[in-house]
């Protein structure tokens, strides 16, 4: 038996100290975020800890199905989440979030007015912007002529030679836009002609990837896309003869942002990191490391020119002008789910 | 007494697993088939059995059936591929056999997420086995080998052929030569002696191997997510997308039910052909 127990004896006094440890820790400041991998660099995150001396915890999500099923599933201990646009009116409905003081945030003016007033909190009561993009059309000079439109992706010559984000809004929203509709239809009359219209797609669809898409372009498996500027961006460094247009039809745009969550353990110290990461210099390191919008306006101007005239990146005043968000559509997604599966089928 | 006290205690860690991490997750999904969902994907505490009757919609059916459809041209590959493989690896020195079937497992020793983007590099446009064929002057155009259904089949078929190749292995090697010798003396050609001996005694390595090959190719989704372009439903991304996307989670939970129901239904077959399939009761 003895055998048996004195192993035991240390791990008991391991788990003591183990619990002892977090004891001590209980008395230190920190704020848990959770948020999408590769969306905020490290050595942000190890200067925040430095300068304000508050730990920060972070869990990764890397959609917003699974930040959603997290949050509902009452995991508490989260301050701050950094949800996409339409998943914002989902929270609140769910009564998730609480309201941000924002008088308390002594670098909010430094948020571009582009990205407040949006249709969802229109006087951002709930959320603060932080990164924003938009999906484009790309299309490889060798293999294929110009194309201008997301029409021009029903083109016969594309025949098996498209690749499209694995993202039923965006997807289904971009054929509705091509049609003339709205990216947020509701009329199911239309949404039926806009299911047609994306069966008649099908045959030119090599590949359906949110993931990667960049990797079908640069590898030449396929001639044009519609994928997240982003990935447009990384592929035309790899491959010069890609080229991204914004379709004339106009652009949808996504935008994340801080929210704090209603049974936030750290309050107070979420605040302090907001304010933060709201700061020019931070929200320029963050913008720099990765190829999406800012939606610091004081960055901004601070980038070199080379970012912000890359209309895969930045896309130009006039194409945000024409630019639309997608709102939460409730019910009606039944019928966006039963197109999408029906194209597939 | 003291012997049966000890039995259970040896049953009971086991016991305390399967309870744990097989009996109530699976309890769990059919609690959730049976419950309701409001707008936004939250369960309620409701009953209902919708979801259950959707099943008899036939474009449900037409998902179901294409997965099992694949799962079965996979597993009748495998088994062509795999017998001669398992046949050969039985019939040679012991010594060999070892490392052959050494071989056979090695793959396991890397994640199948990058074995199958080894597939990738291999069969894309400007790909490894398009870029000899051109430079050896055979084709002109790069061939379309990716994203395409036969893509898919390859690659499960090099994902599951262990699976298939060491229960065939298991069977073959118990075979008893001289029954084969004794055959081919009374006059059998190698046609009749593999329809009429071999066959019949491996059939249990057969059907053990089809089963182990069928049953989880059902529930793979990355491969043809990845070598098929995603563009079909399988049953596995159909229920894999009913959680996230639709924020249907008694539907997927429905599915998930048929799908486990299936496939108890293969294993009771399996049994119920096999009833003396009971290794360890030979050995005691």
């Amino acid at each position: 038996m003895s055998l048996f127990v004195r192993p035991l004896r240390k791990v008991v006094t391991f788990l003591f100290a183990i619990a002892f440890l977090n004891f001590c820790k209980k008395n230190e400041r920190e704020v848990n975020l959770f948020i999408w991998s590769e969306y905020i660099p490290d050595n942000v995150i190890q200067a925040f800890e430095r300068q304000k001396n508050i730990k920060v915890n972070i869990a990764y999500y890397t959609s917003n199905e699974e930040m959603l099923a997290k949050i509902l599933a009452g995991s508490s201990e989260f301050d701050l989440a950094v949800p996409s646009d339409y998943y914002l009116p989902i929270l609140l409905a769910e009564d998730q979030l609480q309201e941000i003081p924002k008088e308390n945030l002594r670098e909010f003016a430094n948020v571009d007015p582009y990205f407040l007033q949006t249709p969802y909190d229109p006087e951002n009561r709930y959320s603060i912007p932080y990164m924003a993009g938009h999906a484009l059309i790309i299309y490889d000079r060798k293999k294929t002529k110009p194309l201008k439109s997301y029409r021009d992706l029903w083109r016969s010559d594309l025949r098996n030679n498209i690749v499209l984000l694995d993202d039923m809004r965006a997807v289904i929203g971009m054929v509705c836009r091509s049609l003339g509709y709205s990216w947020n239809e509701k009329d199911p009359q239309k949404l039926e002609k806009a299911g047609e219209a994306l069966k008649a797609l099908m045959p030119n669809v090599k590949k359906f990837d949110s993931d990667s898409p960049k990797k079908l372009l640069i590898e030449g498996e396929v001639a044009a896309g519609y994928v997240w500027g982003a990935e447009a961006a990384l592929a035309m460094k790899e491959r010069p003869s890609l080229k991204a247009i914004i379709p004339e039809e106009g652009i949808y745009l996504w935008l994340d942002s801080l929210v704090l969550l209603k049974d936030a353990p750290n309050p107070e110290n979420a605040l302090e990191f907001i304010d933060y990461v709201l700061k020019e210099e931070v929200a320029l390191q963050i913008a720099m490391a990765y190829p999406y919008i800012t939606a610091n306006a004081a960055a901004k101007k601070l980038l070199p020119p080379e970012i912000v005239t890359n209309p895969a990146i930045y896309p130009p005043p006039s194409a945000l002008a024409k630019g639309e968000f997608l709102t939460e559509l409730g019910d009606v997604l039944t019928i966006y789910d039963r197109i999408w599966n029906t194209a597939r089928r | 007494m003291r012997q049966s006290w000890f039995k259970y205690f040896l049953l009971m860690p086991g016991t305390l697993w399967l309870g744990l991490f097989v009996a109530f997750p699976t309890l769990l999904v059919f609690l959730t088939s049976f419950l309701s969902r409001n707008t936004y994907g939250r369960l309620l505490w409701e009953f209902q059995i919708d979801t259950y009757l959707r099943l008899f919609q036939w474009e449900e059916w037409i998902v179901i059936l294409r997965s099992l459809k694949l799962s079965l041209e996979v597993t009748v590959v495998c088994l062509i591929t795999g017998f001669p493989l398992a046949y050969y690896i039985s019939r040679v020195k012991k010594s060999i056999q070892l490392f052959l079937l050494l071989l056979v497992v090695i793959p396991f020793l890397t994640s199948s997420l990058v074995r199958t983007y080894a597939w990738i590099t291999l069969l894309q446009k400007e790909g490894l086995i398009n870029r000899l064929l051109l430079s050896l002057g055979w084709i002109e155009e790069p061939l379309e080998l990716l994203y395409n259904e036969a893509a898919v089949l390859l690659g499960m078929t090099y994902m599951f052929l262990p699976f298939m190749v060491l229960p065939l292995y298991a069977a073959l090697e118990k075979l008893d030569t001289s029954l084969l010798d004794a055959a081919r003396d009374l006059g059998a050609g190698a046609i009749t002696v593999f329809l009429k001996i071999i066959l019949p005694m491996s059939r249990q390595g057969i059907l053990a191997g089809s089963l182990l090959v069928f049953v989880p190719s059902l529930g793979y989704f990355f491969i043809p997510d990845l070598l098929g372009g995603n563009r079909t439903l399988l049953m596995s991304n159909y229920i894999a997308t009913r959680f996230s996307q639709a924020r249907d989670w008694p539907f997927g939970a429905t599915l998930s039910v048929l799908l486990i129901l299936l496939t108890l239904a293969l294993v009771y077959l399996f049994q119920k052909k096999n009833p003396k399939d009971n290794a360890h009761e030979k050995k005691v």
